[in-house]
């Protein structure tokens, strides 16, 4: 075992971090009070440390830029005027001045939402997908193309178009090569989901060896970090 | 408008029950019970509400079965037709006689009215314009509560019965129990070992390494291209580092943040650290104080410098990209205007910036930085991903927009394959290589488990 570092900030630090961690470790050997005592206290704590790091990264810097120089930052209160309108929404007689903010807010989320999805994934990721396979390219660029095709075909089929019946013989034709497209691409929504449950017990289990890491290396100084 | 029989409360047409007592509000033709006035359904035996006989009722009444009325609210054609020509409602002339409390309230609550209708009622006529059949519809059951009225025969029977069985002893009679069906779940002891165990599976590497579990994974070409987009900088060129991300996914992401951290404060880069996150800041600290743990001659403020917390998600990616300093006008740990960092010298739009790191936590806030920087921009981007979103930054790295991607503990260990020096992140591979092998015995003894058991059951059921 490691010598122990002298008493400091950091070290009370992270003493109570090791008691929250047990805390919440204590729900594997069942629920108890101690466990749900660990979730208040993360869930109280995530929710106060935000609003701290809003108020020490986010507010209280800009009112010293206005109070610096306010010529040079008058935007700012303008800001400052929507945020206080926020508060607006708690009281009955006033709620509808905190309208002004949130359409504001929501307007200026919903453009740069819908325009940044459009122009910086949707045109970009078609436009790759088209050329995804060019004259030159060797075996294994068509093999990945014709498999993306079909899988990408197989999901659409399987979710919208496999309840067609065609009508007469190319017709009916038509339908079987689509139920069993259909029938393809439920294969690979199998395999994908598969494989995405599987990262995310991954990165489940990554969380609980980087807590047991933190008991072992930094809190009891087992070994060496 | 529907009147409730119960209450007298008004609900709404096609209203099924009382939005007042729940009462089921009958619309179609109903029976009334000359007793307490409540419209039964056709075909009732007994009142719904006092218990009383119907069919005896009006066979000793009116000397004729109860004929259903009309609803309340719906009266049929005809129906003020035939209360003109009787003089009352049918359903008050089967009443028992003059007598009757019911009769006696209703005629008294008719005769209390003044004008023409009284007038009318005296001379033994009965006006239906004057008097709507609604109020007295509701009148009469809200008038008599049923502890006023009289037991019926079949009440009192029925208290008999019950008094005469509450009165015997109650012998329970040996039934054919069937087997409970057994949970499907653990109980609590082989679970509380199932997760003693795997704790143990991702404890055990970290105390006793074991070089089988440590050896170096595959590097991919995701990888290789983020360390040579870092190589090809030239050193003391500033670098926005976003940590987009929070203590959920810290596990699977910390390993890649310092990985990336160790690397660019090696080369000799600046770091520009920002986080749209809260708790982004104070896991960039973390990564930032193991970084200059391991360059000393790295300088806090001069080679990186965290600007904390930016406020707004895609605004706030905007805002960077419009001005570094101006999105994040101050130094997150000192408490210093960031336009006095030396780390910010000559920095000012992050869309003119040579790289952006994105350390985000799902393929979201991954999106938000290639959308609303990258793309419109050019701006080169590595990512660094947890494990799930790894597969899905792929097609970004083949359109282009990514330059390189990390994903996760085993991404991070095979990036610091390519760094001399820095073996972190195999430790926390080790560990999660076990613990993936010990979930994987328990998925596969789970199912083994389960067949066994329907195995036994089917062959069970076939002997039976």
């Amino acid at each position: 075992m490691l010598p122990w570092p002298a008493v400091t900030a950091e070290g009370v630090g992270t003493w109570i971090a090791a008691a929250m961690t047990l805390l919440m470790l204590s729900a594997a050997w069942g629920e108890s009070r101690a466990s749900r005592l660990g979730m208040a206290l993360l869930a109280g704590s995530a929710v106060g440390y935000a609003a701290a790091v809003a108020w020490h990264t986010v507010v209280w810097p800009r009112i010293l830029l206005v109070r610096a120089d306010p010529l040079a930052h008058w935007p700012l209160l303008v800001w400052f005027v929507l945020g206080v309108l926020l508060l607006a929404r708690g009281l009955s007689s006033a709620s509808w001045l905190s309208s002004i903010s949130l359409g504001y807010l929501f307007g200026v989320g919903a453009a740069l939402a819908v325009g940044g999805a459009l122009m910086g994934t949707l045109v970009p990721q078609v436009r790759a997908a088209v050329g995804a396979v060019a004259p030159g390219d060797g075996g294994w660029a068509v093999a990945n193309a014709l498999i993306l095709a079909l899988a990408t075909g197989g999901v659409l089929f399987r979710f919208a178009y496999t309840g067609w019946s065609g009508k007469g013989a190319l017709g009916k034709a038509w339908a079987r090569l689509v139920g069993a497209w259909g029938k393809l691409g439920y294969l690979f929504i199998l395999v994908a989901m598969g494989a995405l449950m599987a990262a995310i017990a991954l990165m489940a289990l990554a969380l609980l060896a980087a807590r047991l890491e933190f008991l072992a290396v930094d809190w009891l100084h087992l070994v060496a970090p | 408008m529907i009147f409730c029989p119960g209450c007298g409360t008004a609900n709404r047409e096609g209203s099924r029950f009382c939005n007042e007592c729940g009462m089921r509000l009958v619309q179609e033709a109903s029976v009334p019970c000359p007793r307490c006035g409540m419209l039964n359904p056709p075909g009732t035996a007994h009142c719904q509400k006092c218990g009383l006989d119907l069919a005896r009722a009006h066979d000793q009444g009116a000397g004729q079965p109860a004929q259903p009325v009309p609803a309340a609210s719906q009266p049929e054609e005809g129906s003020d037709v035939a209360l003109r020509d009787e003089g009352l409602p049918p359903w008050l002339d089967t009443a028992e006689s003059t007598d009757d409390p019911l009769r006696r309230e209703v005629l008294e609550d008719l005769a209390s009215l003044e004008g023409e209708p009284r007038e009318r009622l005296a001379a033994g006529g009965w006006s239906p314009e004057a008097i709507p059949i609604e109020p007295i519809v509701g009148v009469p059951y809200r008038a008599y509560e049923r502890s006023q009225l009289p037991p019926t025969p079949e009440q009192e029977r029925a208290a008999e019965l019950f008094a005469s069985l509450a009165a015997q002893a109650v012998q329970a009679e040996p039934r054919q129990m069937s087997e409970p069906r057994r949970p499907i779940g653990l109980g609590a002891g082989p679970r509380r070992v199932l997760n003693a165990a795997l704790l143990l599976a991702l404890l055990v590497p970290t105390l006793l390494p074991f070089a089988p579990l440590q050896a170096a994974p595959p590097v991919p070409p995701a990888v290789t291209d983020a360390v040579r987009a870092i190589d090809e900088l030239p050193p003391g060129a500033p670098v926005l580092v976003a940590f987009d991300y929070d203590a959920a996914v810290a596990g699977d992401l910390q390993p890649v943040a310092e990985a990336f951290l160790q690397q660019l404060t090696g080369h000799g880069l600046r770091v520009i650290a920002v986080s749209t996150q809260p708790e982004g800041a104070s896991l960039a600290d973390m990564a930032i104080d193991r970084a200059l743990a391991a360059h000393p001659e790295a300088r806090y403020g001069q080679s990186v410098v965290n600007l904390g917390y930016v406020a707004g998600d895609e605004a706030a990616v905007r805002a960077l990209s419009a001005s570094v300093p101006l999105a994040a006008p101050a130094d997150c740990r000192t408490g210093a205007p960031s336009s006095t960092a030396l780390a910010l010298e000559g920095v000012g739009p992050a869309r003119e910036l040579p790289l952006v790191v994105v350390l985000a936590r799902d393929l979201v806030a991954l999106r938000r930085w290639l959308e609303q920087t990258a793309t419109p921009y050019g701006v080169p981007v590595l990512a660094g991903v947890p494990t799930p979103a790894g597969l899905a930054a792929e097609p970004y790295r083949a359109s282009g927009q990514l330059r390189g991607v990390v994903a996760g503990v085993a991404g991070a260990a095979a990036y610091q394959q390519l760094q001399a020096g820095h073996r972190h992140s195999l430790r926390s591979l080790a560990s999660l290589r076990l613990g993936a092998w010990m979930l994987a015995a328990m998925v596969v003894a789970a199912n083994l488990w389960a067949l066994v058991g329907w195995a036994r059951a089917r062959r069970a059921a076939g002997e039976g």
